[in-house]
């Protein structure tokens, strides 16, 4: 399997909501992949426009504060009833 | 602010047909072929294209043609901006009619100009516009979350142009935006930069939202920039260069002792001698390097995100990352271009006067000789 580059998690960009980390692809669209796939071991981004890959270089530990984000926005989105 | 688009087309032709009062026969063509998902090759639709297309004409002498992730701007020599392509966050400075297609400006539409004044250079980003008058106003449009407008603090989308609130002290010289940040070169040798400066791509002190303008200090006086999606290039006289932020390919280590340009797609950058060879460093891992090998003869050499675009006579010719059509008709049935491919062979009636390349899309501009 050949990427097309290696990508640091740093300079990608998480979206709390969709769970997506995403990163441009030189054909305009943007590479992405789930903080739970990483999670998993997984480490390759697609485009779902290309068939262009990245490898997303981090350690497991990098995903923590990314988890952290998305706890922190449920806690907002759903406040717990009295 | 803004004229009613209508009648700005109107204009647009009143315009094309007049010069001074008189009805000219010069006509200069835009073709274009590759990556079309947001409308951002102009022609109507948002089918890839892989042989070039005419998306537009005009008596005015197109001076300029650049690309953002999906969207395009036009440059005439009289001051005129067009642009086509994505337009969700206003980074075709275009607001559009509400029975438009979408968030997408589906052919070239005029951006108005502001108070009159002429535009005289632009560059596109991921996302983001940046405009430049002659009165050395920059402005900017589109969105950004690390600087990329350079409107401010935390100033992240703007789906009208405003103006950065910066005083440049001398004219233009170049202006140029990759992924998420932009370097302007003035005229009197300063460079200037904003955006995405995480990686030091941007100078000293390395910030990772540069929100406004920052002079980026230099060790020589700078002739030429050119920038990647993880670094900026600057060059002087003397064959100094200086490399700014990530070098994963260890560009710097393999600068040539001699060269006379130079042009960057996102992951490598390719140095031009003075005999015309190229010398290409950086990611080839879709074909991106040269192949020219000790081949000169040729008229124009330009280069997209991960794509070469090459001028020989009347021949538009092609290498690199060509999934999207833009290395025109693949031989293969590979998305690499590791040959070198012809697109299109224009006839002598039209005479090409620039290339371009852009998030895999390619630009021809031609003049009629009729």
């Amino acid at each position: 399997m050949s990427y097309y580059d290696q990508i640091e998690i740093e300079d990608m960009t998480f979206d709390p909501t969709t769970q997506l980390f995403t990163y441009p692809c030189p054909c305009g669209d943007k590479f992405q992949v789930f903080i739970d796939d990483l999670q998993d071991g997984e480490d390759v981004a697609v485009c779902p426009s290309c068939s262009l890959m990245i490898q997303v270089i981090f350690e497991p530990e990098d995903l923590e504060e990314f988890y952290e984000e998305m706890n922190t926005d449920d806690l907002v989105a759903q406040p717990i009833a009295a | 602010m803004f004229t009613k688009l209508k009648q700005n087309k109107a204009l647009n032709f009143e315009r094309a047909h007049l010069i001074k009062g008189r009805r000219t026969d010069e006509m200069f063509y835009v073709y274009s072929c590759g990556s079309n998902g947001r409308y951002q090759l102009g022609n109507g639709t948002d089918e890839d294209l892989n042989q070039l297309e005419r998306v537009f004409e005009t008596t005015f002498r197109p001076v300029k043609v650049v690309c953002g992730g999906n969207h395009t701007l036009i440059l005439l020599e009289n001051g005129d901006l067009f642009s086509a392509g994505d337009n969700t966050h206003g980074q075709c400075g275009i607001v559009l009619e509400s029975d438009s297609e979408g968030d997408n400006v589906v052919r070239f539409t005029q951006v108005p100009r502001i108070g009159g004044v002429p535009w005289v250079d632009c560059s596109a980003g991921y996302e983001f516009s940046v405009f430049v008058n002659e009165s050395q106003e920059v402005y900017s449009s589109g969105f950004g979350l690390k600087g990329e407008l350079g409107q401010g603090e935390k100033a992240s989308k703007s789906t009208i142009l405003k103006k950065i609130d910066h005083s440049f002290n001398s004219e233009t010289k170049k202006i140029k935006s990759c992924l998420d940040h932009t370097v302007i070169l003035l005229e009197n040798g300063q460079v200037f930069g904003w955006g995405n400066g995480r990686s030091g791509k941007l100078g000293q002190p390395a910030i990772s939202k540069l929100w406004t303008p920052r002079q980026i200090e230099t060790g020589f006086e700078v002739m030429n920039i050119e920038i990647g999606r993880d670094f900026t290039v600057l060059g002087g006289l003397d064959q100094n260069i200086e490399i700014l932020g990530k070098d994963k390919f260890s560009i710097t280590s393999q600068i040539p002792n001699e060269w006379i340009d130079f042009k960057a797609m996102w992951s490598s950058v390719h140095f031009i001698k003075s005999n015309g060879q190229i010398l290409s460093i950086g990611n080839d891992s879709h074909g991106q390097l040269t192949k020219l090998g000790d081949y000169v003869k040729y008229d124009l050499f330009e280069v997209g995100s991960e794509h070469t675009i090459l001028q020989i006579g009347q021949s538009i010719k092609s290498w690199g990352w060509g999934e999207h059509g833009n290395c025109g008709i693949n031989k293969t049935d590979s998305v690499t271009f590791d040959y070198i491919n012809e697109i299109h062979k224009f006839p002598l009636n039209e005479s090409i006067i620039g290339i371009n390349g852009g998030c895999a899309t390619t630009w021809v501009i031609t003049q009629s000789n009729e």
